[in-house]
């Protein structure tokens, strides 16, 4: 955006009708309306409601300090699990990503034990024919939209009683 | 002085500024104030940072006319929506004037109670018009900026400027009214 003094330079230079400057001159002489008197109770009202909710309701900046810890440590573990699960489904990424990791080198027994569990589930699905895959696949995501959709009317109902 | 005490003083010194930028842009009272709520709830997320920042007052402004401008692209999709579900045989009104019919009498009102005939005059003009029209006057912003802001070419905003320009000159003109009020002679006179 082009600085103020420019802005009233170009203004300034600009050549208009007599008409348009009277114009001009009743809205420069316009002053400040007055906010109504309600304004002020109703940011207050919101912010007191807003300081009353559940931290569940509160997003993550709001929320205390030990909390903030202990989901951030839960979160954590989810994803360690969800990165075994997947390098134990496929085995060549585990080993190209995680393999020199001494942690993992430990867990060999338990990532053997999964090798296995995951070799037994890929048994079944080359078993299966590709309609029934699509049908497990169409009800998993079924499944998900019902999920999200209860999800959500619930989270409408809380809202609703909250609002009460 | 506690917090809630600061942001109280905080909002009374700036409540008459940002509920004004809004109510210029959209010319409805009860949309302002909404947004004017919202602005505050955005300060008061950063408070412990804008509060005494020097430039708080500029912050405050530009959030409250980004706000407006978003208001009004929604509201005016909505409204788009409803009339096309309407019978296209029918002649409808353009969906600005609507708007501004259904909010005309409240506003009308309330700025004549404020002695702001010509702030009245402002609201009555449609949306199109009006917001540029505050855009350069009260914002200051140049032509070129106001296309920017409201993603529309520059021949149509300086069309509807000049069109809100004259709306305004002839509601002037035509208003004994005004020229009581501002104990001056209308353009028209004077020429």
């Amino acid at each position: 955006m082009k600085d103020r003094e420019g802005m009233k330079k170009e203004k300034s230079n600009e050549r208009r009708p007599e008409s348009d400057e009277i114009v001009d001159r009743y809205l420069r002489a316009l002053s400040e309306l007055e906010a109504p008197g309600s304004l002020i109770p109703r940011v207050q009202a919101v912010i007191e409601a807003r300081a009353k909710r559940p931290w569940w309701q509160q997003s993550y900046q709001e929320w205390e300090l030990p909390t903030r810890r202990r989901v951030l440590s839960i979160v954590c573990c989810m994803m360690f699990v969800l990165g075994w699960l997947v390098t134990a489904i496929v085995p060549e990424l585990g080993r190209e990503t995680f393999g020199n990791l001494p942690l993992l080198t430990a867990m060999d027994p338990i990532w053997q034990l999964a090798n296995m569990t995951a070799n037994v589930v890929r048994g079944y699905l080359a078993q299966l024919s590709p309609l029934v895959l699509y049908g497990l696949g169409a009800l998993g995501c079924l499944g998900y939209l019902l999920t999200v959709g209860a999800a959500s009317f619930l989270c409408r109902l809380v809202q609703l009683q909250n609002a009460r | 002085m506690t917090d809630s005490e600061q942001f109280e003083a905080f909002m009374k010194a700036y409540q008459n500024m940002v509920f004004t930028t809004a109510m210029r842009l959209l010319g409805n009272a009860a949309e302002a104030e909404d947004i004017s709520q919202e602005v505050f709830l955005r300060a008061y997320d950063r408070f412990e940072s804008i509060k005494d920042h020097p430039k708080v007052g500029g912050w405050l402004r530009t959030v409250a006319r980004n706000l407006s401008l978003n208001h009004l692209t929604r509201y005016r999709a909505r409204w788009r929506l409803f009339t096309e579900m309407r019978s296209a045989d029918s002649e409808q009104t353009p969906y600005q004037d609507e708007i501004e019919s259904k909010d005309r009498t409240d506003s009308r009102a309330e700025a004549m109670d404020q002695g702001g005939l010509m702030e009245s005059f402002l609201a009555e003009l449609p949306a199109k018009q009006r917001v540029p029209l505050v855009l350069y006057h009260f914002d200051e912003l140049s032509y070129e900026d106001i296309a920017r802001v409201l993603k529309v070419s520059l021949g149509k905003v300086k069309t509807d400027i000049r069109r809100g320009r004259e709306r305004l000159r002839e509601r002037l003109s035509k208003s004994e009214a005004a020229r009581q009020e501002w104990g001056l002679e209308m353009p028209m006179a004077q020429s």
